[in-house]
């Protein structure tokens, strides 16, 4: 697996001036790469995640997936795409509120019409990330680190080769934010290319490459 | 445990598991309006059959009638206010003999006493069996061997004492048939032969029937009440009836087509008035549907971006919301078509007698094509709402959508 990001650009306007969130970025990524992306809030982080997830539509630029264009492919490609290549877990809270933490473990792996009901690989992740007992839940009654955890394993339902983690530790304690930075990690070990975005210093340390955003510009910073 | 597959239907049925009030009001609002759609065409349909049973049940062009009793005799054939006038029996005789008629067919009117005397208080139709084409045709239907002297034919409202007989004044006949309902005065009149009748009004003449002064002028066996007539083909009615009434002095002429002018009159504006209400409805609850789901999928937002996020398509995000208005507009036409059907089959008597309209309600064939009009409108409205707000959601890039749904 190789994702090449070239040039990507993204331009919004606010108050009738265009500014570029994105501003040609460029980024190869592999197999058990973990690249960290810091940046102030506001740099463009999330902006570019969501281009590599065929969410949001560049200005310019290309994102290559294996060969694959992803902005030349259809809605079903590019949905398939992020249904079995790509783990999201995306900034805030993102777990759906009427369904257990079980079923939204779940909801990736049922959407792929895989075989199987998957509960059994659900229910490893959920154990791996330190929240089994809490599977038959539902979300209002998590704290905020039990939530990421579950959203980390859901990611991972589906075996992605890319994990794609948008400020993974914004409002966790000292040891949560270790155990999930750790989790993360692991996912890196096995194979996994793994992009996090963050602006905690620390969280950098986690990672094998480092970068830095700023006002829309992707720099690799010396280690 | 085998686990249920987290499918469109089944994320579906969840949400409005959970959704609570939402779901609550938009079950009602379709429950409402498929409510209103039934009633309102079962009635509109009911009404238009009931004036077209009327008329086909009078089936003589005009009737001729001692002069000053129009609005009495009007009375007895749509309501069946029992009442009774005479003319001398040779009015007949004469209107046969008139070119342009084909028949002449004369009725001998007598009414029953709410006393001991009688069974109940009802208009008493004498049928001269020769001539007669109006009632015949109508008893035929019920009572295949034809009447005979003696023998009493009743309405369909009219209830025979329990060993099957009616007694008109201390004379007891055995009732042979009932007649189908037809929403017009038969329904609450009884027929026999003429010589029968006659018979009766002697009968009555005999134990003095004292509030009716009047009746004792009669002379039996010359009087008639009503003779109705049928045209020969090719002759003009308003001719023929300017020649009856320069030629035979003291009677009145009703014509059916005025007979029943004033009803359709009076049907056609209550049919417009459905239709008015049933529209509005209809837009108030399209409206009223369209924001519920509108307001319902931008709340939501954010819980679509998560699908689309983890994969979904847009035809997916789609689905789901397609799938709960229909199960939401399934469910709520089943309660309204329900309810409808609650109100109106056990109350169409009732429904019938506030409205003073004849009311019968339609065939099978006609109330199964009414419920299917219902439903179809009632899920119709509800899901292409719910489908136009979800469309115009899934157009939006997703991480847009995520942000303000943030
Ligand atoms: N849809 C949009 N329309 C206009 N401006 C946008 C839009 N999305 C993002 N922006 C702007 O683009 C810039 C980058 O936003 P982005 O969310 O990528 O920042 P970020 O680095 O993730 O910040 P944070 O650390 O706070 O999450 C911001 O100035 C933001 O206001
Ligand atoms: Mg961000």
């Amino acid at each position: 697996m190789v994702v090449i990001i070239k040039n990507l650009t993204k331009e919004y306007s606010r108050g009738g001036r265009v500014f570029k969130a994105v501003d040609s970025a460029c980024l190869t990524l592999t197999p058990g790469d973990f690249i960290s992306i810091i940046g102030k809030s506001g740099s463009g982080k999330s902006t570019l995640l969501n281009m590599i997830a065929g969410l949001t539509v560049p200005t310019s630029g290309s994102v290559t997936f294996d060969d694959n264009e992803l902005f030349s492919l259809s809605d079903t490609e590019i949905s398939n795409y992020r249904n079995l290549k790509i783990g999201y877990v995306p900034q805030g809270q993102s777990l759906l509120s009427k369904l257990t933490v079980l079923e939204n473990v779940l909801l990736p792996y049922h959407m792929a019409e895989k075989s199987g009901d998957g509960a059994e690989t659900a229910e490893k992740l959920l154990e791996k990330v330190g929240i089994a007992h809490l599977s038959g839940s539902y979300p209002k009654h998590l704290s905020g680190g039990e939530m990421k955890r579950a959203a980390i394993a859901r990611a991972l339902i589906n075996s992605p080769e890319l994990l794609l983690v948008d400020e993974p530790t914004g409002d966790l304690d000292a040891q949560t934010t270790d155990d999930v930075l750790s989790l993360i990690k692991s996912a890196a070990g096995s194979g996994t290319a793994v992009l996090m975005v963050t602006h905690d210093t620390d969280a950098v340390s986690y990672s094998n490459r480092q970068y830095e955003m700023r006002s829309g510009k992707l720099l690799e910073s010396a280690k | 445990m085998e686990r249920k597959r987290l499918n469109v239907f089944r994320l579906s049925y969840i949400n409005l598991r959970g959704g609570g009030f939402r779901t609550g009001v938009l079950v009602f609002v379709v429950a409402m309006l498929s409510f209103s759609l039934l009633v309102g065409t079962i009635v509109s349909n009911s009404l238009s059959n009931g004036l077209l049973t009327a008329k086909d049940r009078l089936g003589a062009d005009i009737a001729v009638i001692p002069a000053g009793h129009e609005a009495e005799y009007e009375g007895v054939i749509l309501s069946g206010e029992p009442i009774r006038f005479y003319f001398d029996k040779s009015v007949q005789s004469q209107l046969a003999g008139m070119e342009g008629i084909e028949k002449a067919a004369g009725q001998f009117f007598l009414t029953s006493l709410s006393s001991e005397c009688c069974s109940e208080a009802v208009q008493i139709i004498g049928i001269d069996l020769a001539d007669d084409f109006v009632t015949t045709p109508w008893i035929s239907n019920v009572y295949k061997s034809g009447m005979r002297d003696g023998e009493i034919i009743v309405g369909s409202d009219v209830y025979p004492d329990d060993d099957g007989t009616v007694t008109f004044y201390n004379v007891k006949y055995d009732v042979v048939a009932q007649l189908e309902k037809s929403s017009t005065g038969m329904d609450y009149s009884v027929f026999t032969t003429e010589n029968t009748v006659r018979d009766l009004a002697k009968a009555a003449h005999e134990i003095g029937y004292t509030q009716n002064a009047d009746f004792f002028e009669t002379d039996v066996d010359n009087s008639l009440s009503v003779v109705h007539l049928k045209l020969a083909d090719g002759y003009d009615t308003g001719k023929i009836v300017s020649k009856i009434r320069r030629e035979i002095d003291g009677i009145d002429i009703v014509r059916s087509s005025e007979l029943f002018q004033g009803l359709s009159d009076k049907l056609g504006l209550f049919s417009r008035f459905i239709g008015t209400v049933s529209w509005a409805i209809w837009l108030l609850a399209a409206a009223v549907l369209s924001a519920l789901y509108a307001f319902g999928v931008n709340a939501r937002k954010r819980e679509f971006a998560v699908l689309r996020l983890l994969g979904a398509t847009r035809k997916r995000v789609v689905s789901v919301v397609f799938c709960e208005s229909v199960l939401v507009s399934v469910f709520g036409s089943i309660i309204g078509l329900s309810l409808a059907a609650l109100t109106i089959f056990p109350f169409s008597t009732y429904i019938g007698d506030r409205l003073g309209l004849p009311f019968l309600l339609p065939d099978s064939g006609h109330i199964s094509a009414a419920f299917i009009f219902s439903l179809i409108v009632s899920l119709a409205s509800g899901t292409v709402s719910a489908v136009f707000a979800a469309v115009k959601l899934a157009g939006a890039e997703t991480y847009i959508t995520m942000r303000e749904g943030e």
